[in-house]
């Protein structure tokens, strides 16, 4: 199972919605109830899609990456308005309180799963809970995905002449269709004009790569495991910059972790018994780098065990690289030939491994400085290097007597240049957001309803 | 043959006493060796060796957050670089031998009885990570 996407609910819901236009669009309603349950699952959809729409742009506004400027924006905020104009402001709209049988209800249940989605990236006072959420600071992903709830919504509003047709022949009075259906020509420019500021792209935006926070890591195969943990590993990582764990252990694990991949994705792209290619090589240098990392993070003492969830994914992540992409291309004779689809979803699979390493490597990097700067990295007077005491008379007595000192300003700027050394800000750390599965989502579980 | 590094092992495995003292300058030893030998050695080894390093200092650090004036009392003994006439396999040896000096200690350290103290918690996640790293180091 690929884990469900943002994008994969809303093209979801996108198919709900055309399945109940050409429902409407085929045949009449046989009973006047059958009308009114079409008439109120269309008003429970129209109330999923301001919803949404507010979804996109609460957070932005919240965090202030919005200052509801953006002409496509306000555009939406009106849309959602027109809409809310129609549906009423009863929370939760009355068509949430019954089970979903008509299409549009299960497009609608499908959209409230994707605000549920969205809705966990941002606490209610909009402090981020995963480095994914910086997705809404950019603007060109909020209007791309404005413009695609447009579309659904605006194909969801030209059926409104059909249906009161509809209503119509299966007797409704048209006292009772305009209460259901009370001229929607206002939403529907509106929903047009947001369509039309973003074309439909190929390219997927960084809004629509989310998913479900806190999924449970797949163990179906060992790729889709490397994936999930490596995704958790990133995740965590960026937590410990708000929840610091004190513990230079938690960052050896994380340099050994990016050691580790560094050289599978190198030995992944060198064949068996040849010299590396040029990629290969710089990645085998960066492995080295971030030996190096871990090897000067061995000197400082750590005053509590590794941080434990970090600890173990680290280890899992460990073996399954050896088990998904052993370092056959790093020995000097030749190996087996593998698969070219096997390759394929391997390499990519590392590549974002790489691209996740990166980041977290950063991440790391800060937790260092933030370690360094508050004085909480000590060290074994007698480990230090005659460099390192020979401008500090108290520390050279240290040397000689022994006693845990705070670490001298050399030692840390030695460790701070081999961070730098093994992970400067690369192309592919400032534009990679690794949250996009592998494969495309083949299913989709619904299973929340957001208020 | 290693020279440099076999004698001050060889000094370390017969004079460490089984105290967590000597326990832990094994450790040590073993930790920046296996360290300084994964940064020598071609990757293809080198990226186990830097595992069984993590081990190593793993377990060093079981030890130091039960005890923590061992970090400070200890005597922390290097083998130093690797001196580029020293042979891998060798060095590799040596590493080993000072684990197995480690695991050695830890046995007599051990009680035979009850382990649910805080002292013999630690003493079994050294040897956990020990045992981890010897899949490494014991390597012909």
């Amino acid at each position: 199972m690929t884990p469900i996407t943002y994008a994969d609910l809303l093209t979801q819901a996108g198919g709900h919605v055309d399945r109940g236009i050409r429902q409407a669009r085929a045949r009449g309603f046989d009973t006047r109830d059958e009308a009114r349950d079409a008439l109120s699952a269309y008003h429970g959809l129209l109330a999923a899609l301001e919803a949404h729409t507010w979804a996109i742009i609460g957070p932005a506004r919240l965090t202030g990456a919005s200052t509801g400027a953006d002409p496509t924006e306000r555009a939406a905020a009106a849309m959602a308005d027109a809409l809310r104009t129609a549906t009423g402001a009863r929370d939760p709209h009355p068509s949430q309180l019954t089970p979903p049988v008509h299409p549009w209800a299960h497009g609608a249940l499908v959209l409230r799963a994707a605000n549920d989605l969205l809705a966990g990236y941002h606490t209610p006072l909009g402090r981020p809970r995963s480095p994914d959420a910086d997705a809404w600071s950019d603007l060109e992903s909020r209007t791309a995905s404005l413009a695609a709830v447009a579309r659904v919504t605006g194909s969801a509003l030209d059926v409104e002449d059909t249906l009161a047709l509809r209503a119509a022949q299966a007797h409704l009075s048209w006292r009772e269709t305009a209460h259901w259906l009370p001229g929607l020509t206002g939403a529907r420019s509106l929903a047009a004009k947001v369509a039309a500021s973003k074309p439909e792209s190929a390219m997927p935006s960084r809004l629509s790569r989310l998913g479900l926070l806190g999924e449970p890591v797949r163990t179906d195969t060992p790729l889709h495991e490397l994936t999930d943990r490596l995704k958790r590993l990133r995740h965590r990582a960026w937590d410990l910059q708000a929840h610091p764990d004190h513990s230079t252990a938690t960052l050896r694990d994380l340099a050994t972790l990016a050691t580790a991949v560094h050289a599978h994705a190198a030995g992944h792209q060198t064949a068996p018994g040849a010299d590396p290619a040029r990629g290969a090589t710089a990645l085998l240098a960066h492995a080295r780098d971030w030996q190096r990392v871990a090897h000067d993070l061995a000197d400082y003492l750590s005053t509590g065990p590794p941080h434990a969830e970090i600890h173990a994914d680290t280890r899992a992540v460990l073996d399954l690289l050896r088990q998904v992409a052993p370092l056959d291309g790093l020995s000097s004779t030749s190996g087996p030939i593998r698969r070219v689809e096997e390759d394929a979803s391997v390499a990519a699979a590392l590549r974002a491994a790489v691209a996740a390493t990166e980041q977290i490597g950063q991440w790391a990097g800060h937790s260092f400085d933030r370690l360094a700067a508050h004085s909480e990295l000590r060290v074994r007077a007698t480990t230090l290097s005659r460099q390192q005491v020979t401008d500090d008379p108290e520390l050279a007595a240290a040397k000689l007597t022994g006693g845990i000192v705070a670490a001298p300003a050399q030692c840390l700027a030695e460790t701070r240049a081999a961070y730098t050394q093994a992970n400067p800000p690369t192309a592919a750390y400032l534009a990679h957001h690794p949250t996009s599965p592998i494969e495309p989502s083949i299913e989709a579980m619904v299973i929340g309803r957001s208020l | 043959m290693s020279i440099t590094w076999q004698q001050p092992a060889d000094v370390l495995v017969e004079r460490a006493p089984a105290t967590w003292h000597g326990l832990w300058t094994l450790l040590y030893a073993a930790g920046h060796a296996t360290h300084t030998l994964a940064l020598t050695v071609p990757m293809i080894e080198g990226l186990d060796l830097t595992l069984a390093a993590m081990d190593l200092h793993q377990a060093r650090e079981e030890l130091e957050w039960v005890h923590p004036e061992l970090a400070d009392q200890a005597p922390a003994v290097s083998l130093g670089l690797l001196p580029a006439r020293d042979d891998v396999d060798a060095a590799r040896a040596v590493v080993d031998q000072l684990v197995l000096a480690a695991l050695d200690r830890i046995a007599d350290l051990a009680p035979t009885g009850d382990l649910n103290s805080p002292d013999e918690a630690a003493l079994l996640a050294a040897n956990r990570a020990l045992r981890s790293a010897r899949t490494v180091t014991a390597r012909p």
